[in-house]
């Protein structure tokens, strides 16, 4: 059976291009151009993977709104938000929206869709018993690749798939330098250096709300990251 | 060449503009001068009526003047007046009893010489006299100075032999009378009668009725007689003989005011008419002095004095004397001294005698006419009025009346009125001067301010800095402050639009890419013919390139919202530094660089992922721009307060007209070459926004040593450890 994706996109020439790329790769598309009609839809049947635009019609926020209602039918459904603005990142974050992750509009199709096949294979391996591969420990840090999810010492740790690629890269060769670019292409996606530095950062906190001491990323000023290994 | 214009601070130009109230004080003494004018016209009329009344009271009474028809002209200097006495004199010699009754004794002396020796010399004052009249008895005193006074002895017991008064009259009944008044020693006399011709063998009889007492003095003697009223007619006369020899008994001299052939060239003797004084004392006033005099120029009566008290200075202006500008007046009077020239003041009573009057006025008096003239005292800017009214009869003038006042009165009010003015001038400049410098210097510091502010709301780099808070005053200065303010305001908010251009263009620029991007990749996903390939690989390099501007254009935005939330912490630059060095090497290589800083650690607070942005940057910008093969410098330094970190490179100078604007936003020098990486002009902004952010300032300059461009970048440093 095929997933359903709905996207939720005031812009048609996106949401349409969005739509017969999905297509294209075997999924289920429903284009929605406003927030009313998108509920209306999700009240009668519930999508398999939401993609949210957060800048619709006339609502600055109006993806939040959709989000939360959507949050409230189901805890479990992947959502990705979409934005022209980055400064929504943070925004975001802060809010915890509870979003699975969210990319400037402007990411490339292939990144989008490693993205949903990631959520997709998280969704189906969670009905599943759990199984030890891709799996990986770091000292009070486990990582579970396939299941997308991140625990430090025990404790889950809320990560985007974005800030979950960026920790695997890092906490796979602890000691090692990895620099800026090669942490974009870990993570699939292309952006600056300083989106990169936010990202980290907004990782660093997560971390270290739950656990104060936290400080196992360490920047190399000049070259990039590196995960300490204790 | 233009002239160097001279500097004057508004404070000097108020003070400059305040000398125009120099013209209170010179309006002020014009007004004094013409009031002085108008107190002495009135000084006048008030003497001119004084005059009238007295004349209109004397008028139709020729009785009063007493003129007896059948006397010659007699000489003026040998006539007498006889004061009435309000008490008699006790005959003791002591003339202290004369002085009491304010009777004036006239001074005979050189100038009254009847004979002289020829070896004689006579004393300019020789003798005093007065004369009385009281009830029917009439006074004579005599002060007398003789250095040896000899009296008549047994050997010489005539009277002429010895120091001796000579008295001569006419009686009432026309008779005419010598006698002959000597001494034994000090003591009471007695006078006796001598026949009229000298050359008669008559001798000399006792007149009884004629005592006196003779009194010995240091200087010489005083003689005091009494006559009786009914013996003395119009004439009267006497002389002092004076005898020093004790041998000889020689007269040395005769001195007096009987003729030398006696009888007809005695002088008069006037006594004032009471009722004529009583006129005159009444209607005159203090200060004036009046004569009335006779036809032939006699004095009749005369009255009230020149020097006498007049209103003093003080009271003729309002009585201020508790006030505050009287105390001041009084502080400043030795001030005054200097200034204006002292009130002047009448010390001797001008011709305090004569018994014909001397002036000029008298004759147009005496010939019907009103007139009034000025004398001028000597050496004195005194002036004495005097007012000359005939007095008539019959229509015929019998005798005129002269009221004299001095214009010391005037001149004391007017020096008075100046030493206000003065005061009062002196009060206004200070008052207006204070004012006016305050309200001067106040103005003067609002208009500083407001170039201090205007000075400092635009940086060196043409950024606003502040925008001044406009003034909420309500006059032109407020004015001026609040269109300043706006004018700055609106600067403010077209900077703001230019800069923030940027990211919102960006912002509006994804979605469209989003667009192009997400058909492009489509694009990819179906199947093509190989031609196709080549156009959509080309889209591709291009959306890639428009991706990348609009990444850098966003990046200042994305830094200006990291750097407001960012939390500072401490970190070490040097570390900071030493790493990213390492990095270039590794990025930039086979380019050339060198790091020279202290081994001790540097402290700083920030955000060190800015630092590292900061150097990215500059390295970057240094990179693009040193020419191939040489090395990029990159130098550690540090002062007490501060660390400096340079970045030196070796290439082109700095272009002259980008100089001023190297560290503002979007701007780039470099030529449009073909390069895959688009040049905004960022760089040098982000570096200089990350430089602000610390604290710090950066700045760029021509290389001395070679041609090359340095960036300076000095960050205050944590001075205090906290442990």
């Amino acid at each position: 059976m095929s997933r359903w994706i709905a996207i939720v996109e005031d812009d048609a020439s996106i949401r349409e291009n969005y739509s017969d790329a999905l297509r294209k790769q075997g999924y289920q598309v429903t284009g929605y151009g406003d927030r009313q009609e998108a509920l209306q839809a999700f009240r009668t049947r519930l999508p398999d993977l939401a993609i949210i635009d957060i800048g619709l019609k006339n609502e600055i926020d109006g993806g939040f709104e959709l989000c939360r209602a959507l949050r409230a039918m189901s805890a479990t459904i992947p959502i990705i938000f979409l934005t022209a603005r980055d400064s929504d990142f943070d925004t975001v974050s802060g809010l915890r929206m509870g979003a699975d992750d969210y990319l400037t509009k402007d990411i490339s199709l292939p990144h989008l869709l490693a993205r949903i096949a990631a959520l997709f294979r998280r969704t189906d391996i969670a009905q599943a018993p759990a199984s030890a591969e891709d799996v990986f420990e770091r000292g009070k840090l486990r990582v579970d690749l396939t299941r997308m999810r991140v625990n430090w010492n025990e404790a889950p740790v809320e990560l985007t798939v974005t800030e979950l690629w960026i920790v695997h890269a890092l906490a796979r060769h602890p000691g090692h330098v990895k620099h800026r670019d090669q942490l974009m292409r870990d993570a699939r996606m292309v952006v600056d250096d300083t989106t990169v530095t936010s990202h980290v950062k907004r990782i660093r906190r997560k971390f270290m709300d739950a656990d104060p001491a936290f400080d196992c990323i360490e920047t190399v000023y000049g070259m990039g990251y590196r995960w300490k290994a204790e | 060449m233009a002239a160097r214009r001279l500097r004057l601070s508004i404070r000097a130009k108020m003070l400059l503009m305040s000398c125009v109230l120099l013209a209170i004080p010179w309006i002020g003494f014009r007004y004094a001068a013409e009031l002085e004018a108008i107190l002495r016209e009135n000084q006048e009329q008030a003497v001119l009526n004084t005059a009238r009344a007295m004349a209109t009271a004397l008028n139709d009474r020729p009785s009063l003047f007493q003129t007896p028809t059948h006397l010659p002209e007699t000489d003026a200097s040998i006539s007498l007046v006889v004061y009435r006495l309000p008490h008699p004199i006790e005959l003791d010699g002591e003339l202290d009893d004369w002085l009491d009754q304010e009777v004036e004794l006239r001074a005979l002396g050189r100038e009254h010489v009847i004979e002289q020796a020829d070896d004689a010399e006579v004393a300019p004052i020789t003798l005093w006299h007065a004369l009385g009249v009281y009830d029917n008895d009439i006074y004579a005193a005599f002060e007398v100075l003789d250095e040896r006074v000899i009296y008549t002895d047994a050997e010489h017991p005539r009277a002429e032999s010895a120091d001796h008064v000579r008295i001569g009259m006419q009686t009432p009944w026309g008779e005419l009378r010598r006698y002959i008044v000597a001494a034994r020693g000090p003591g009471p006399v007695t006078a006796v009668q001598v026949p009229i011709d000298a050359s008669s063998p008559l001798a000399p009889t006792l007149e009884p009725r004629i005592q006196g007492f003779w009194f010995e003095t240091a200087s010489g003697f005083n003689l005091e007689l009494r006559l009786p009223r009914a013996l003395v007619g119009p004439r009267l006369g006497f002389a002092f003989a004076d005898v020093d020899d004790t041998q000889t008994r020689r007269m040395r001299s005769i001195v007096g005011s009987i003729g030398p052939e006696g009888g007809e060239t005695l002088g008069t003797a006037m006594v004032p008419a009471p009722e004529a004084v009583q006129i005159v004392r009444s209607l005159s006033r203090p200060g004036a002095r009046a004569w009335i005099i006779a036809a032939d120029r006699r004095l009749v009566a005369r009255s009230g004095s020149l020097r006498a008290p007049t209103p003093t200075a003080e009271a003729a202006l309002p009585d201020t004397a508790n006030s505050l500008l009287a105390r001041v007046e009084a502080a400043l009077r030795p001030v005054y001294r200097f200034v204006l020239p002292p009130a002047p003041i009448l010390e001797t009573e001008p011709e305090p005698y004569a018994p014909l009057y001397q002036g000029n006025e008298a004759d147009s008096a005496l010939a019907g006419k009103v007139v009034s003239a000025r004398r001028a005292l000597a050496r004195s800017p005194i002036e004495v009025l005097a007012t000359a009214h005939p007095v008539w009869a019959d229509e015929r003038v019998i005798g005129a009346v002269i009221v004299e006042e001095s214009t010391q009165a005037v001149l004391a009010v007017r020096r008075q009125l100046s030493e206000r003015l003065l005061s009062l001038a002196l009060a206004a400049f200070l008052l207006v001067g204070v004012a006016l410098f305050i309200f001067a210097t106040r103005l003067a510091g609002r208009i500083r301010r407001l170039r201090d502010e205007a000075e400092q709301a635009i940086d060196s780099a043409g950024r606003l800095r502040a925008v001044t808070a406009s003034s909420a005053a309500a006059d032109e200065i407020g004015d001026l402050s609040r269109s300043f303010s706006s004018a700055l305001d609106r600067l403010a908010q077209y900077t703001q639009y230019l800069e923030s251009l940027a990211s919102r263009l960006s912002h509006e620029l994804r979605t469209p890419i989003a667009v192009v991007r997400s058909s492009l990749d489509n694009l990819q996903l179906q199947s093509l013919p190989g031609e196709a390939d080549v156009y959509v690989a080309r889209a591709e390099q291009g959306l890639s390139r428009l991706a990348t501007i609009l990444t850098r254009m966003t990046e200042a935005t994305r830094l200006e919202r990291m750097m407001r939330e960012a939390e500072r912490e401490r970190f070490d630059l040097r570390a900071v530094a030493a790493g990213c060095v390492e990095g270039y090497r590794a990025a930039y290589a086979p380019r050339q660089f060198t790091f020279a800083a202290a081994a001790e650690p540097i402290a700083l607070t920030g955000v060190p992922d800015l630092i590292a942005q900061m150097l990215d940057k500059l390295v970057a910008n240094a990179a693009d721009f040193a020419r191939a093969g040489t090395t990029i410098e990159i130098e550690l330094r540090t002062t007490a307060n501060d660390a400096t970190l340079s970045v030196r490179n070796a290439g082109p100078r700095i272009p002259a007209e980008i100089k001023q604007r190297l560290f503002q936003s979007m701007a780039s020098v470099r030529p449009p070459a073909g390069d895959d990486e688009p040049h905004l002009g960022l760089g040098l902004y982000i570096a200089h926004l990350i430089a602000e952010f610390h604290h710090g300032r950066i700045s760029a300059r021509d290389r001395e040593d070679i041609e090359g461009v340095e960036v300076e970048v000095r960050l205050p440093r944590l001075v205090t450890d906290p442990g």
